[in-house]
């Protein structure tokens, strides 16, 4: 098994006339805790949609533990890898279902995707839901969430399948900093043999188990730490 | 002053009962399918093609652009001279109301998919979903519930849009309210029946409207 999961091997791309990056390589070791910082508008959020295959790479390649997922060969493959649940995506805006519950937001794709029985999922779905401090609300509906909630109950659902790689994109963008401490204190507990991703603009609250960081600027990734 | 006289309705209540089954079959079934042709356009709107893109444009701007009466007459009196068949007044007020209706239903159907955030289906493909396990469990129901107050809308209007069809003698309200006219020669009366009808059906969709706001199309999954 080799020991970068996630290897970027000269990718470029650009929307229209707007280059994001070019000819950027980086690994990322298992288990390794990244944090990408850089300026508004540098590329990020593509970066990180380009390693998930959300956004396709004009050149170069992304490969994820062994399988090539950008440029891909097909959306079928995607699919299958997907549904390996190897990477768990929490986004900067949150993506709550709002005609399911919390409870059915975090068993849903256990059912659905992975064809696991109610009631197995459900007991799942509770203990996750205790340790993200939401166990009284599983009956609640998104749009009764506090914004605190409803970003736990988001990074929750990313979590909820044991992904190996984990990229969290701007989770503490305008929360208070009790909560930013609250959530990271939460991701370091489950963070254990998981590759992590974390990006932000905000460096005023790093967590301290990052183990690299990373600024990209003018589409290239250069190394702070 | 004129002095307005009901009783006739006692003679003629069956008579009105006959024209609004019709109706309300014409504008049911008409509704179904400008919803079938509608899913269709979507599909073929969404699906990237641009050579289908481009007709199913087409198909829109046409029959955006005709008034319905127009097609109307046009399909029941012209449609058979180079079909060489007859249609029933049903089936040609059918046609052309479908035909008519649908792109609008198509626009109605495409904002709501375009007002689902991309992230609600990316995030249901990340969790392991395929496209369209994605649509059917997130998508769908959230489209179904921005689009509901739009349909039924557009239900009210093709309900009002049969009596469209009198022109051509289908035995709908209007034209069986003509009938009885001729009977009884009580215009305003009838007319104030058939309004009061139309009141009744429409009212009873706009409370439906507002409760379909209230409903999670979930247990439709």
């Amino acid at each position: 098994m080799s020991s970068d999961i996630i290897e970027i091997k000269n990718i470029s791309k650009s929307f229209g006339n707007l280059t994001v990056f070019r000819n950027l390589s980086v690994s990322i070791k298992r288990d390794e805790k990244i944090l990408i910082t850089g300026p508004n508008g540098s590329g990020k959020t593509t970066l990180l949609r380009c390693i998930a295959a959300l956004e396709r790479v004009d050149n170069g390649k992304i490969i994820v533990d062994g399988f090539k997922i950008n440029p891909y060969d097909s959306w079928n493959n995607v699919e299958k890898f997907m549904k390996k649940q190897k990477i768990g995506f929490v986004f900067q805006e949150i993506q709550l279902w709002p005609h399911f519950t919390a409870l059915e937001n975090l068993t849903k794709p256990f059912i659905v995707a992975k064809g696991i029985s109610k009631n197995t999922a459900n007991k799942m779905a509770e203990e996750i839901l205790t340790i993200f401090g939401l166990d009284g609300k599983k009956y609640q509906y998104p749009d009764f969430l506090s914004g605190g909630q409803k970003r736990r109950l988001f990074i929750a659902r990313a979590l909820i399948m044991d992904p190996e790689i984990l990229i969290l994109d701007e989770i503490t963008a305008n929360l208070d900093i009790e909560l930013k401490r609250e959530i990271f204190s939460i991701i370091r507990k489950l963070m254990k043999n998981k590759t992590v991703i974390i990006v932000t603009h905000d460096m005023s609250n790093i967590p301290e188990f990052i183990d690299k960081i990373y600024r990209l600027e003018k589409g290239r990734l250069i190394s702070l730490h | 002053m004129y002095s307005f006289n009901f009783l006739f309705i006692f003679s003629y209540w069956h008579v009105f009962l006959a024209g609004l089954i019709v109706t309300l079959l014409l504008a049911l079934s008409t509704f179904a399918c400008a919803f079938v042709i509608a899913i269709a356009l979507v599909v073929i709107k969404k699906s990237g093609n641009m050579i289908l893109g481009k007709i199913a444009d087409i198909y829109s701007f046409v029959f955006k652009s005709i008034p319905a009466l127009v097609m109307i007459i046009w399909i029941y009196y012209a449609l058979p001279l180079f079909l060489n068949v007859a249609l029933s007044p049903f089936v040609a007020a059918l046609v052309a109301l479908s035909l008519n209706l649908s792109p609008f239903v198509s626009e109605s159907i495409i904002s709501g998919i375009n007002a689902i955030p991309k992230g609600q289906y990316e995030s249901a493909l990340l969790l392991g979903m395929n496209k369209i396990q994605a649509m059917r469990f997130v998508v769908f129901p959230q489209v179904l519930k921005n689009i509901m107050p739009d349909l039924m809308g557009w239900f009210v209007t093709e309900l009002k849009f049969t009596s469209l069809a009198s022109i051509i003698g289908l035995n709908e309200l209007l034209h069986v309210s003509n009938i009885i006219i001729s009977h009884t020669f009580l215009p305003f009366e009838v007319y104030t029946m058939l309004a009061l009808i139309y009141l009744l059906f429409v009212g009873a969709i706009e409370i439906a409207v507002k409760r379909s706001k209230r409903i999670n199309y979930k247990v439709l999954i």
